[in-house]
């Protein structure tokens, strides 16, 4: 079972992700903005990262560059999470290193899916 | 006592008095705000109970927590419906039916219908986010009524509803209420007719041939906000018939912005017409991505109009290595000189700062 790394400043993604994650036995740890998410990153050294793009003090993508320059971190699958109509901020992201993305509001399935390319059976 | 002594006096005691009041209304409001943070923080463990419900039943299934009982008192029970209004646009598939249900159980549709006819507009307003983020269907006709209330909020929440719901039978009302006094925002109702989906696409082709003028011009503004390719031959067909100048800019400007190359030939056609729509053809040709347009707009900088003129040497500037160059080799002393060193003076800043300036030669 794996380490999940949820940042998003919105409570109910964290918490709906934590709660659909756990259920499978994996372990979720949460953070609300860019700079308490990397920090965490630093401390637990998740087996994956789900982040998304758009939040206060780091935005997803600084967040994404520096998880990538930190030795320890630069092999961690990292999932954008970004709304609809701001797909454009993706391409940025796969330039900084990000593995994949899902578009918001998603379906919780293909989240499942999704998540088990990098981190075996979600 | 002096004559002058008692209207003085009275002065005095109107400026107490009105001192005083000043005093009690600030302290009521100073009271009334207390009494709202500690009435919240004292509803805030209820909602964020009925939160933490909503996105188990949501991640688990609806079954797997005991529905929930809005309070009676109004204002944790809006905010437990505002959280339910965020909590179920966060996803989409089986999360978004798991909590659907789960509020079905706990009688959210109910509590919302019967505040569709509220006197409060916050309490309408709700409602409508409530029942549209549900998609409650039998609520839609009552929605479609709200899209032009007298309040802001319940409109633009109406409208958004009635998108979630996809309610077809609400886009002419949706492109009426744009042209109120007090309207709706073309962008929100935009948004709501792209959501309703073809229907709602061809309600705005129809509103090109509409009687009313400014109809039309919404509907054009609208098509050109939604981009919407499907859209190209009504538009062209409403400018070909089109005699309200004003209506022609918007129908320019969208076919400008939907593109394609069988736009070119009616876009050139209003060459020929007044000055405002001469200046919004031009900028909808440079638009076009189309290397033929560029000789269309050589000409236009012999435009006697200025405003044409600007326009194109804008147009130029903006359109790419070829249409610098040509503003670059225009004659000395040539009646679009002015502008289009101004036009690319501009430059630099609509290519970012480290792009460089550029000038006449």
């Amino acid at each position: 079972m794996a380490d999940v790394l949820v940042i998003d400043d919105d409570e109910n993604i964290r918490d709906i992700v934590t709660l659909r994650l756990g259920v499978s036995g994996h372990t979720v740890h949460s953070a609300g903005d860019g700079e308490t998410g990397l920090a965490r990153a630093r401390e637990l050294k998740p087996d994956l990262v789900l982040l998304d793009i758009m939040m206060p003090r780091l935005n997803g993508i600084d967040v994404c560059r520096q998880l990538r320059a930190d030795a320890d971190l630069a092999e961690v699958p990292i999932v954008l999470l970004t709304a609809r109509g701001q797909e454009h901020d993706v391409d940025r992201g796969f330039e900084v290193g990000a593995d994949d993305y899902i578009v918001k509001p998603f379906s919780l399935v293909e989240l499942q899916s999704r998540l088990r390319r990098y981190i075996g059976r979600v | 006592m002096s004559p002058i002594s008692v209207p003085i006096e009275i002065l005095f005691w109107v400026a107490i008095g009105l001192f005083s009041l000043s005093i009690l209304a600030i302290l009521y409001t100073l009271g009334y705000r207390l009494l709202d943070e500690r009435r919240e923080r004292a509803a805030a463990p209820q909602v964020e109970q009925a939160r933490k419900h909503m996105l188990t039943a949501m991640a688990l299934g609806p079954e797997e927590v005991e529905p929930l009982r809005l309070p009676s008192d109004r204002r944790v029970a809006r905010s437990i419906v505002l959280s339910a209004c965020r909590i179920i646009n966060t996803v989409t598939g089986e999360g978004r039916d798991n909590l659907r249900e789960y509020l079905v159980r706990s009688r959210f549709p109910e509590w919302g219908q019967e505040r569709l006819r509220s006197r409060r507009p916050f309490a309408r307003a709700i409602a409508c986010e409530l029942l549209g983020s549900m998609r409650v269907e039998e609520a839609a006709a009552r929605i479609r009524a709200l899209i032009t209330d007298p309040d802001a909020d319940v409109r633009q929440a109406a409208v958004r509803a009635v998108g979630r719901l996809e309610d077809a039978a609400a886009a002419p009302t949706l492109l009426a209420s744009l042209h109120r006094r007090n309207g709706n925002s073309p962008v929100v109702v935009a948004t709501a007719l792209l959501a309703i989906g073809p229907e709602g696409e061809l309600a705005l082709a129809a509103a090109l041939q509409d009687r009313d003028a400014i109809t039309r011009r919404v509907a054009a503004q609208v098509i050109g906000l939604l981009n919407l390719f499907d859209a190209r031959d009504a538009l062209v067909a409403a400018l070909s018939k089109e005699n309200d100048p004003w209506t022609k800019v918007q129908l320019i400007r969208a076919l400008g912005r939907v593109g394609g190359q069988d736009v070119r030939a009616p876009l050139r056609m209003c060459l020929a017409e007044g000055p405002m729509v001469r200046a919004a053809a031009v900028r909808a040709l440079a638009s076009l991505d189309d290397s033929q347009v560029l000789e269309y707009l050589r000409q236009e900088l012999s435009d006697p109009s200025p405003s044409v003129c600007r326009a194109t040497a804008e147009s130029l500037a903006a359109a790419g290595p070829a249409g610098r160059a040509t503003l670059r080799d225009l004659p000395p002393g040539s009646s679009a000189e002015a502008y289009a060193r101004e036009a690319l003076a501009r430059i630099p800043s609509q290519r970012g700062p480290d792009s460089g300036g550029e000038s006449l030669s």
